[in-house]
């Protein structure tokens, strides 16, 4: 191939139409669809030590799940959510769901998974678990949470089905703050402006708390786990698989995984294939060049 | 004062209110165990008769105060007035409390053991001595459990290998060592004995499982009696004393008057115990005050009485007031936040209706955008109410003869749905309106609504058996129940939009951008420079390391190299350099917020204000 | 090929997979005895929602440009009636009704108070709108300034309480000796040691890269801004690992959603 032809094939190669590159990759995920080999799981000590801690748990006090998941963070968060119910359940640990969330699909999924999870498990709503009222929080939600760390039912009043709190056995004792053993969040961050319980119950209180978020939210979140402030975190899918594997119980995690890490395979072998035409493209540049 | 100023002026006052609540405590003055006197112990010290407690001045600060006995009046004083023992910035394992103590006299040294709370909030087993009857105190860190006579504890673990977390404990210094009896969170009941609290060894055997002990424990404490525990479980308004070997009671359960003891503790004397007993208040509690009032009381071991009242809390200090008005503020903030919010969903309109109005290029687009809003929210208001999930029967008019029946109706109708699958997404809603003539049911009307379409044959199967447990509960002729079956229009109106439009477009929208980061890392990731490996190898190393894929490469390393396995080298990337940079960038970002707000707090940024006159 | 040629291999294709399509509903409506028409009506709907977003992969086109106004209006109606009922009818107008009905007819009770003192945060909240007049805009900096003092003054807090830790955190002990971490052998306290070495010259180094206020020319500013510059490298290498991630589940997701729910296949 003279050195021309062999420039321009580099150069085709490297100034591809990008569709290619979609028909491709979107090929390879539907592959992945029908073939997902077994893999191992790797378990982060993040979400090891949620598991511990939620095996250390006494069974005398309510954990707080605050869901927020939505339509675009189901894929990665709803796991997450599913595990860490599945392992409570597991545990009789008596927990209720709070949705403060701005996304009211929310609500609606979280409701209909741990209904659906209560039934698998033959736990009773009410006695096991309680889903409070659903809340709007406002854009500084901190004053709310104060004032929800000191009077737990007072700010919540009924629960989603209307039922006031005081009916409902398993929040029979519970007062305030000090009346929880963990706040779990599912959600696309972390830790919320509107509901920023780190600032305003974690680091007052003490109260344990944990996270489920996306994968591209858990980079900002090493530096609170590190120092404390987060008790255990679930990273995206990867920390929903790993649950799942601790639980022994594979679901949408351990099956999401499997095909992002072709998915990422590909992402790199397509990097090294750019970077591969462009070297090549400078060599045939420059004999050109030369002559 | 001109406009500026006086809008300054508002923002100033409304953020300090906020700043005044975080700074200043909730009460000023006041005893150090005015909020809570909590976890009693006791013991006989030559001739002085000790108890210590854990006195409270808010829900998280606490210390511990030091209780005589004069010996001529029988009476308990506090002396000193200041805490003998205080969680300390620097003491990890007890920086967030202290509860549950034990006291023990060895000659003239008195020992201590208590529940610390460490960082993360977890129970640390701790103890510390004293020379001085009590009134100062050497810590000496955590108790130290081991199994294997390898005796050390971490950070981790710092009371070592003790099973779960300690909930509650009894320990007794008998024939030269100690031995200790734990109930932990896993695995229950175990035993412990050794020469020093840091060189104890944990027994094999858990004498009793969680679920062998008495439910609901409030308290707990144990004495050794012919070298065999004896146990004191206080549970569910009862004192159940037993033989820990073997579970068996020892004496008849008491039933106590006094229902909410949460703290038990034999001592000072044999046939003695410390309690501390929560009562409701007569009068509401202000928010700087406990929910409950607490008092520590001596009361015979057997828990016959409830004693001679030893302490109350402390003489309360004077409020600040600024707490009683957060759960206000809260509100305050939501509901204006909530109007807020529509502030954007005006400007949306403002622009679509502009561009209809207009006959701009793409109206059609604002037509739908309109229409889907108004639909949406129509089935939203109407067709997406909290609390509705699987199948619901309600009870339409309350009459008495319905309510008597209801719970038996319930019954009997759920039962016809069980057998049909999917019928939880249909959300069926049987309204049962009974019809009376005086006290006697003379018919039924069911409305039944669901999501969908519900197929003829189910209905076929269901309403006959609806029909059938309708009157064969309210005893009436089954001709009599009529039963009008239709779909939920609002609700199969948000239930259909939201799964086939909503849900679709939104996690397609946001799975797009995985394709354009497919072509500009084959476009633009160019490794030019040292810096651009660095950060292609660690995306390499972070993704592949947190799946399946890498965890796959390198599983077949032998372990003595670990630190070249894949999810290895992820997470201490993601733990150490990853962590640390992000640590750096958000004490920054954090640092510069602060000067942010305190410019704006103080009316020093005045882009806030533009427009105004000065 | 010419464009005509184009187009009419571009409707035999369409032609092709239409037909497929309809072949396999035909399928599953044989062969599946609990076919739900509703269902697979929302199914399809659904699937044209997720192909008509993915159409812009290819090239803009007018079928995205309406369904992404679909969405845009669906998600702000849904939004819109979430927040009156839940928040605005559910935590104000209700409680402040009953307010105002307790004060007449059983005079003025705390509870009666609670209630009727709601109209404070609904007047302030209604001057937001104040923005769209001219005249009367200034009345809307008076909520504003009330949101403000709000967010900074409960934005100190939590910067606090989030700050401190993090910063008391950073100092790791540079030789994990005895003292700290009794029971470990040499090779593990090394380790540990470097780990922490690592991480306190990460956050320092990361901080000086950031500070603007000195010239970088000499070796002590430019050397830790360097290495803060390399430590961000890998920062952001990790964020962009899981950045795809987060955005490839949802790929996955919605693929899964054709083949196994839509389709049917596998």
């Amino acid at each position: 191939m003279s050195a021309t032809r062999a420039n321009m094939f580099w150069q085709r190669v490297l100034y591809c139409d990008p569709r290619i590159l979609y028909a491709l990759f979107a090929c390879l995920v539907v592959l992945c669809e029908f073939w997902r080999p077994r893999m191992p799981v790797p378990i982060p000590p993040a979400a090891r030590k949620l598991y511990d801690l939620v095996e250390r748990l006494p069974q005398d006090k309510l954990v707080i799940i605050d869901c927020e998941l939505a339509a675009s963070i189901r894929a990665e968060c709803e796991g997450q959510f599913v595990a860490v119910v599945r392992h409570l359940f597991r545990r009789n640990l008596p927990f209720a769901i709070m949705m403060w969330t701005t996304q009211p699909e929310g609500i609606k999924f979280g409701t209909d998974i741990a209904m659906k999870l209560a039934q698998e498990n033959g736990k009773e709503y009410g006695r096991d678990f309680v889903i409070w009222n659903a809340i709007t929080p406002p854009p500084a939600g901190g004053a709310m949470l104060q004032a929800f760390s000191k009077d737990i039912p007072g700010m919540i009043q009924n629960d989603i089905f209307g039922t006031p709190l005081a009916k409902i056995g398993c929040m029979r004792g519970v007062q305030d703050i000090s009346d929880i053993s963990l706040i779990f969040k599912v959600s696309y961050v972390w830790n919320r402006a509107e509901v920023p319980w780190i600032g305003f119950v974690q680091s007052v209180y003490g109260t344990p708390y944990a996270a489920g978020c996306v994968a591209i939210q858990s980079s900002d979140a090493y530096p609170y786990v590190d120092a404390g402030q987060i008790s255990g975190l679930l990273a995206g899918a990867a920390g929903a698989a790993a649950y799942e594997r601790l639980l022994n119980a594979p679901g949408i995690g351990t099956a999401t995984v499997s095909v992002q890490s072709f998915a990422a395979l590909f992402v790199f072998v397509a990097i090294v294939c750019g970077n591969i035409a462009m070297l090549m493209l400078r060599a045939t540049s420059e004999p050109e060049a030369a002559a | 004062m001109s406009k500026r100023g006086a809008l300054k002026l508002l923002a100033f006052l409304v953020g300090l209110y906020f700043v005044l609540e975080y700074v200043l405590p909730e009460k000023l003055g006041g005893d150090f165990d005015s909020y809570e006197v909590r976890a009693p112990a006791g013991c006989v010290l030559g001739t002085n008769t000790l108890a210590f407690y854990v006195g409270h001045y808010r829900a998280e600060q606490c210390g511990i105060g030091r209780l005589v006995q004069s010996g001529a009046s029988g009476t308990w004083t506090r002396t000193p007035n200041q805490p003998v023992l205080q969680p300390a910035l620097f003491q990890a394992h007890e920086r967030y409390g202290m509860s549950q103590l034990a006291v023990q006299a060895n000659g003239s040294e008195l020992t201590m053991v208590y529940l610390g709370k460490n960082m993360q909030r977890e129970p640390v087993l701790c103890y510390a001595t004293s020379g001085d009857t009590g009134l100062t105190w050497r810590r000496h860190g955590p108790v130290v459990f081991s199994t294997n006579g390898h005796y050390w504890s971490s950070h981790e673990y710092p009371n070592g290998d003790v099973p779960g977390a300690i909930q509650w404990y009894a320990a007794q210094y008998h024939e030269g060592l100690w031995r200790m009896a734990l109930i932990c969170a896993t695995k229950g009941l175990v035993l412990a004995q050794g020469p020093t609290l840091t060189n104890m060894t944990l027994q094999p055997t858990v004498l009793q499982s969680i679920a062998q002990l008495p439910l609901g424990i409030t308290a707990f404490d144990a004495r050794l009696v012919s070298n065999q525990w004896r146990g004191y479980f206080v549970a569910e308004g009862r004192l159940r004393v037993q033989d820990l070997a073997d579970g068996v009671d020892q004496m008849d359960t008491v039933d106590l008057v006094d229902k909410d003891i949460c703290a038990y503790r034999l001592g000072p004397r044999a046939d003695e115990a410390l309690i501390c007993v929560e009562r409701a208040s007569a009068t509401a509690r202000a928010p700087e005050q406990a929910p409950v009032l607490t008092e520590l009381y001596c009361a015979p071991a057997r828990l016959t009485s409830t004693g001679t009242l030893i302490k109350s809390v402390g003489a309360q200090g004077r409020p600040t007031y600024l707490t009683r008005g957060i759960k206000w503020a809260g509100d305050f903030t939501m509901i204006v936040g909530g109007f807020a919010v529509f502030m954007a969903v005006i400007n949306l309109f403002l622009y679509h209706s502009k561009r209809i109005a207009q006959r701009q290029p793409g109206l059609h687009n604002s037509v739908l955008f309109f229409v889907f809003a108004v639909v949406m929210g129509v089935f939203t208001f109407f067709g997406n109410k909290p609390g509705e999930y699987g199948t619901q029967i309600i009870m339409r008019a309350p009459t008495p003869a319905a309510v008597a029946l209801e719970a038996a109706l319930k019954k009997s109708m759920l039962q016809a749905f069980t057998t049909l699958t999917n019928i939880n997404d249909k959300r069926v809603t049987v309204e049962v309106c009974l019809q009376q003539q005086e006290t006697t049911v003379t018919g039924a009307l069911l409305h039944v609504r669901y999501i969908g379409i519900f197929p003829a044959a189910q209905r076929a199967q269901v309403l006959p058996q609806l029909r059938a447990a309708v009157a064969s509960q309210a005893r009436i002729d089954a001709r009599a129940v009529q039963v009008d079956c239709a779909p939920d229009v609002m609700k199969t109106g948000f239930d259909f939009v939201f799964k086939a439009f909503l849900v679709p477009l939104g996690i397609a929208t946001f799975s797009t951008i995985t394709f354009y980061m497919i072509s500009a890392a084959y476009r633009a990731f160019k490794i030019r420079s040292a810096e651009a490996v660095l950060l292609m190898v660690a995306a390499f190393i972070v993704m592949i390391g947190q799946l399946p894929l890498g965890a796959w490469l390198t599983h077949g390393l032998p372990d003595n190299v670990f630190f070249l396995q894949l999810p290895w080298l992820a997470q201490k990337l993601l733990m150490v350099a990853n962590s640390s940079a992000f640590r750096g960038v958000l004490i920054g970002i954090m640092i510069g917020g602060l000067a942010a707000g305190l410019r704006i707090w103080l009316g020093m940024d005045e882009s806030v204000y533009a427009g105004l006159d000065k | 090929m010419t464009y005509n040629r184009k187009r009419q291999i571009a409707a035999a294709v369409l032609v092709l997979v239409t037909a497929a399509l309809v072949a396999n509903e035909v399928r599953l409506l044989v062969t599946d005895p609990e076919y739900d028409w509703y269902l697979r009506i929302q199914r399809w709907i659904a699937a044209v929602c997720t192909m008509a977003i993915y159409t812009f992969l290819y090239r803009e086109n007018p079928f995205y440009r309406a369904f992404e106004h679909v969405l845009l209006g669906g998600a702000t109606g849904m939004g819109c009636a979430v927040i009156v009922r839940q928040q605005l009818i559910d935590k104000w107008f209700a409680p402040m009704v009953q307010g105002f009905r307790d004060w007449f007819t059983t005079g003025m009770t705390p509870e009666a108070l609670s209630g009727v003192l709601l109209i404070v945060p609904g007047i302030v909240g209604l001057m937001w709108y104040f923005q769209y007049s001219k005249r009367w805009f200034w009345l809307s900096r008076i909520t504003f300034c009330i949101t403000l003092g709000a967010g900074v003054g409960l934005g100190f807090k939590d910067t606090f309480n989030q700050l401190l830790p993090q910063i008391t955190e950073t100092f790791k002990p540079l030789w994990v000796g005895a003292r700290i971490e009794p029971g470990l052998s040499l090779l593990a306290r090394v380790s540990l040691s470097f780990e922490n070495i690592i991480f306190i010259t990460g956050t320092i180094s990361v901080l000086m890269y950031f500070f603007f206020v000195f010239e970088r020319k000499h070796f002590v500013i430019k050397g830790p801004a360097q290495l803060g510059r390399w430590y961000l490298m890998v920062a952001l290498g990790a964020f962009f690992g899981n950045t795809f991630m987060t955005r490839l589940s949802a790929l996955i997701e919605r693929v899964h959603f054709l083949v196994a729910e839509w389709l049917q296949w596998g």
